[in-house]
C-alpha cells in the first residue's frame, strides 16, 4: 500500500505530524520526529513518554499521521490503526539505535528511551493536495 | 473520441523496461567498479602491519574512489571506554587525537552496540531533541547531562558508522558524514561494511605487531635485567666461594697439622682406626730394621748444637722418603739411630725384600754423609703390633723377641754394610748376593750365621734366567754391562731400583734389554739376511726394553701383584699399564720409544695371534715373555725351567702361523748347550 515514492518522506528530515482522537471525541494534534517505514502496509512510531497521543491510541487506535519528503516538500496522509507494541526485534533495536545515538548527542541519554515500537497498520495513503 | 487506453502501450512499456534496465546496468556497474577496489584496498591493507598506512589507504580511497568526502577511523583503547580519532579525511585541520565517549553520538553507539548505525537526519533530530531538552530544562524535570561536542561536521545530517570487530573483540569504528540528509544508502552501508572488516583485520594485525614488539622489547629488558642479576649473583658467589675456600683452606690446615701429629703416633693407613679406638693389637710377619750412624758421638763432639741437630734432621728426611719408598714405616728414632718396620700395618708380601731394598738404598744415598759410615741391620719374625704406652702418650709399636734381634743383628753389621739375619735367607738369596758371616754369639738366642747384603745379583750369575753353557753366556755377557752404562747415560733420571721394586721384577727391564739387544747382534752376525737386521735400531731398542714397563710405578704394586683378577681385568690391567707407561715416556722426554712399546702390548694382549709384526718388536716380545717366564718369583709359582720356557715361546700362536727366525734365533741364543727345543708343533701330525 505504501509507495516506494514514500520512503524518503520517512526518513525524519522533517519531523512529522500525528493526529489522534480520545474516545470522548477531543482530537490532539503534536508533532513527532519521525515516523518509520516497516513494510507496505506497516509504519512504526516509538513511544518515549506516556503522553496524550499514547494514551488517545490506547484509547481509540485510530489516527493520521502526515510525513513530508526532506527533497521536494511533497507531503503524504496516511491514516493508520494501531495494531501492537514490540520491545524487541528487528524494527526496535533500529529504532532504539538511533535514538540512543540522538538522545548521547544532546545529553539526554537518561531520559530518552524508547520504550517500545508501537505498529500501526496502513489503513490508507494519499498525496496531500498543496505542497506544504 | 478515442477512450484513455486503459493499460500501458507497448511503447510505454518498453520504454519504462529499457529505464529499468538502464538504472540497473547502472547500478550493476557502480558495484563492480566499487568491489574491485575494495579488493584492492584490502589486498595493500592485508599486505602491510603498518597502523597508520592501513588508516591512510583506507581513507584516501574511501574519499577517492567511494565519494565519501569526509571520513574518521576510531579505534577503541584497552579499556573500550573511549574511542579516539586515529586518522581522519574532509575536516580542517584533522581530527586525528578527539574522542568520542563509548556509547555516546552515532559512532559511540555504533561501538558500544556492536552495530551498523545508518542515519539521515541527524541534524534534524538533534534540533528536535534540543527542543524537548529546552523544554525539560525549564520545566526542571530532570537532571540532564552536558551536550557533548562531537569531532565531526557540526551539521551533519547523515553518519554512517560501521563498528569494526574482529573475534568480538571490538578495535574501534569507521565513520562517513554529510551535510545532506540521507546520503547514504544501504549500498553504502554494504560497501563500508566489508572496508570495516578489512580496516577491523588490518588495525588487530598491526596492533598485535606492536604489542609482540612491545613484548619483545620487554623481554628483551628482563633478559637485561636477569643477565644484570646473574653478574650480581656470580659476583656474590664468587666472594662466598672465595670465604668458603678461605675457611676451607684453614680447615686443610688444620686437619693437615693434626694429622701430621697423628703420623707421629702410628702409620697414616690406621689413623682412622686409632681414633676409633678400634685399632686391635695383632700379630704380623714383619722385618724390622735398625740403622746407627758410627761413632757420631766422637764425630759430633766438635759441633756446635744446632750443627748437629740439622746433620741428622737432613739424615732422617733423606732416610724416611727411602723407607717410604719401599712401604716401610718409622717407628722411632733412637738419637743418631733408626727403628723402621716393613710390613706394619698390614700384612705385606714383600716386606723382606722392600726392608733391603730400602737399606741398600740407605747406605747408598745417605751413608756417605758421615765420615765413618752406618751400619744397618734387619731382622724378620714374628712380633705383636699395636698402640702401646700410657692413654695420653700412646704410640704405633711392636714388640717381641725378632726386635730385640734386629737390634743385635744391626750391631754385627760391618760399617757401610747390610746385615740380615738367616731368618730371611731362602727369600733373599735369588735376587741378591749374599755373604754368609762367621757364626757369633747372640745374647738371648744363640750363636747364629748372619748375612751380608753385597747388592741385588747380576743376570749372568742367575743359573736359572741364564744357562752357563748357552751362547748368550758364551758371548753376550758384556751386552749386560753395555746396557746399564747406557741406562746411566741416557736414562739416568730415573730411579730404576724403585720402579722394579714395586713389582719385585727385579733387573727385568736391563734383563729383557740385555736379551734383546744380543739376540740382534747374533742375528746380524750369523744371519744372511743381514740387511734386515741392520735396519733396527740398537739404541731405541734398548730404550724401548728399559722403559717399556715404566708405568708400573703408577698403577701400584697392590694391582700389579693381585691374583685374583679376571681375564676382564688382566686385560683392564695391561691397558692401564700401557697407558700409564706412555704418559710416563711424555714425562721424561722418551715419547720416541713409544710406537714400538705400544706395538708389544698389543703382541702380547694377543700373543701374537693377530696381524705381523716389526722385527724391533718380535725381538722385544721373544726377549720380554722369555724374561717373565723365567724371572724370579715369589708369588706366581716356581719359575720355568729355561729350556720348558723356550718351548713355551715356541708355542706362541705366533710361532704356529709360520716360521718366525727370530724366535727360533732367540732358543738358539738361550739354549742349554746341546739342548732340543722342539720345534713349533705340527697340526697336521695330530689329523694324521
Amino acid at each position: 500500500m505504501l509507495p516506494e515514492e514514500i520512503k524518503p518522506a520517512m526518513l525524519g528530515a522533517i519531523p512529522s505530524t500525528m493526529v489522534t482522537c480520545s474516545l470522548a471525541g477531543v482530537p490532539n494534534v503534536t508533532a513527532i520526529s519521525q515516523v518509520w517505514y516497516v513494510d507496505e502496509t506497516h509504519v512504526a512510531l516509538s513511544f518515549q513518554f506516556f503522553s496524550k497521543t499514547h494514551r488517545n491510541v490506547r484509547e481509540n487506535p485510530f489516527a493520521e499521521v502526515i510525513v513530508r519528503d526532506g527533497q521536494n516538500f511533497q507531503e503524504w496522509h496516511i491514516e493508520i490503526q494501531y495494531d501492537h507494541s514490540e520491545e524487541s526485534g528487528r524494527i526496535f533495536d533500529a529504532m532504539d539505535v538511533e535514538l540512543e545515538a540522538i538522545a548521547s548527542m544532546t545529553g539526554m541519554s537518561g531520559i530518552f528511551k524508547l520504550r517500545a515500537a508501537d505498529i500501526y497498520r496502513v489503513l490508507s495513503v494519499r498525496k496531500s493536495k498543496s505542497r506544504g | 473520441m478515442a477512450a484513455e487506453p486503459a493499460v500501458p502501450s507497448i511503447r510505454d512499456q518498453l520504454v519504462d523496461n529499457q529505464k529499468i534496465v538502464d538504472r540497473l546496468n547502472a547500478e550493476l556497474a557502480r558495484k563492480t567498479n566499487e568491489v574491485r577496489i575494495i579488493q584492492q584496498i584490502s589486498s595493500e591493507i592485508s599486505s602491510t602491519l603498518d597502523l597508520d598506512r592501513i588508516l591512510a589507504i583506507s581513507l584516501d580511497a574511501m574519499e577517492t574512489v567511494l565519494g565519501f568526502r569526509h571520513s574518521m577511523i576510531l579505534v577503541a583503547g584497552g579499556a573500550e571506554s573511549v574511542l579516539t580519532v586515529a586518522a581522519s579525511r574532509g575536516y580542517d585541520g584533522g581530527r586525528t587525537g578527539a574522542e568520542i565517549p563509548l556509547g555516546q553520538g552515532v559512532l559511540g553507539v555504533a561501538a558500544r552496540r556492536r552495530r551498523i548505525v545508518r542515519m539521515g537526519n541527524v541534524a534534524t533530530q538533534r534540533a528536535y531533541l534540543a527542543g524537548v531538552r529546552a523544554r525539560t530544562q525549564a520545566a526542571g524535570q530532570a537532571t540532564l547531562e552536558p551536550v557533548v561536542e562531537m569531532p565531526g561536521l557540526a551539521d551533519a545530517q547523515s553518519q554512517l558508522a560501521i563498528p569494526l570487530i574482529v573475534k568480538d573483540r571490538l578495535v574501534g569504528v569507521l565513520g562517513v558524514e554529510s551535510a545532506t540528509a540521507n546520503a547514504f544508502d544501504e549500498l553504502d552501508e554494504m560497501l563500508l561494511s566489508i572496508v570495516g572488516n578489512q580496516v577491523a583485520t588490518g588495525i588487530d594485525n598491526a596492533r598485535m605487531h606492536l604489542n609482540a614488539i612491545e613484548r619483545s622489547r620487554q623481554l628483551d629488558a628482563v633478559n637485561a635485567e636477569l643477565s644484570r642479576l646473574n653478574e650480581t649473583l656470580e659476583a656474590s658467589v664468587q666472594a662466598r666461594t672465595a670465604e668458603l675456600s678461605a675457611a676451607l683452606d684453614q680447615v686443610r690446615r688444620e686437619k693437615g697439622l693434626s694429622e701430621t701429629l697423628l703420623r707421629r703416633m702410628a702409620p697414616p693407613e690406621v689413623i682412622p682406626l686409632m681414633l676409633q679406638d678400634r685399632l686391635l693389637a695383632q700379630r704380623l710377619d714383619v722385618a724390622v730394621m735398625f740403622t746407627d750412624v758410627v761413632d757420631f758421638t766422637a764425630y759430633s763432639s766438635g759441633m756446635e748444637p744446632d750443627e748437629v741437630f740439622s746433620q741428622l734432621n737432613e739424615f732422617f728426611g733423606a732416610a724416611g722418603e727411602i723407607i717410604g719408598r719401599y712401604r716401610g714405616y718409622i717407628n722411632k728414632t733412637n738419637g743418631d739411630g733408626i727403628m723402621a718396620l716393613f710390613g706394619v700395618p698390614f700384612e705385606s708380601a714383600t716386606y723382606q725384600t722392600d726392608a733391603v731394598l730400602a737399606a741398600l738404598a740407605i747406605q747408598r744415598e745417605t751413608g756417605t754423609q758421615f765420615p765413618f759410615g752406618m751400619r744397618v741391620g734387619i731382622n724378620t719374625g714374628t712380633v705383636t703390633a699395636g698402640m702401646l704406652g700410657p692413654p695420653d702418650k700412646s704410640l704405633y709399636d711392636v714388640i717381641g723377641d725378632a726386635v730385640n734381634l734386629a737390634s743385635r743383628v744391626e750391631a754385627l753389621c760391618p760399617r757401610g754394610g747390610v746385615t740380615v739375619s738367616p731368618s730371611s735367607e731362602d727369600v733373599l738369596k735369588p735376587w741378591f748376593q749374599l755373604d754368609k758371616l762367621e757364626e757369633q754369639e747372640v745374647k738371648g738366642v744363640g750363636r747364629i750365621a748372619c748375612l751380608n747384603v753385597l747388592g741385588l745379583k747380576a743376570i749372568a750369575e742367575d743359573r736359572r734366567r741364564v744357562d752357563p753353557t748357552s751362547r748368550f753366556a758364551a758371548d753376550y755377557l758384556p751386552v749386560i754391562k753395555e746396557v746399564e752404562a747406557m741406562k746411566r747415560e741416557r736414562l739416568g733420571v730415573i730411579d730404576f731400583i724403585s720402579l722394579q721394586a714395586r713389582d719385585l721384577a727385579l733387573q727385568h727391564n736391563e734383563t729383557v734389554a740385555s736379551y734383546a739387544v744380543a739376540l740382534l747382534r747374533m742375528l746380524r752376525a750369523d744371519s744372511t739376511d743381514a740387511e734386515r737386521w741392520r735396519a733396527v735400531d740398537e739404541g731405541a731398542l734398548m730404550t724401548a726394553a728399559l722403559l717399556h714397563d715404566a708405568g708400573k710405578h703408577v698403577i701400584g704394586p697392590a694391582r700389579l701383584n693381585d691374583r685374583s683378577l679376571d681375564g676382564a681385568g688382566r686385560e683392564r690391567l695391561r691397558r692401564d699399564l700401557l697407558d700409564a707407561t706412555l704418559q710416563t715416556l711424555g714425562q721424561i722426554g722418551a715419547d720416541s720409544s713409544a710406537p714400538l712399546i705400544v706395538d708389544l702390548y698389543r703382541f702380547e694382549a694377543t700373543r701374537g695371534a693377530e696381524g705381523e709384526f716389526s722385527s724391533a718388536v718380535e725381538l722385544l716380545a721373544a726377549a720380554d715373555i722369555y724374561e717373565a717366564l723365567t724371572a724370579p718369583k715369589l708369588y706366581k709359582g716356581s719359575p720355568w725351567r729355561i729350556v720348558g720356557a723356550l718351548a713355551e715361546l715356541m708355542r706362541l700362536p705366533y710361532c704356529q702361523s709360520q716360521q718366525r727366525p727370530v724366535f727360533t734365533a732367540f732358543t738358539e741364543l738361550m739354549k742349554p748347550s746341546g739342548a732340543v727345543i722342539a720345534p713349533r708343533a705340527r697340526p697336521d701330525v695330530l689329523i694324521r
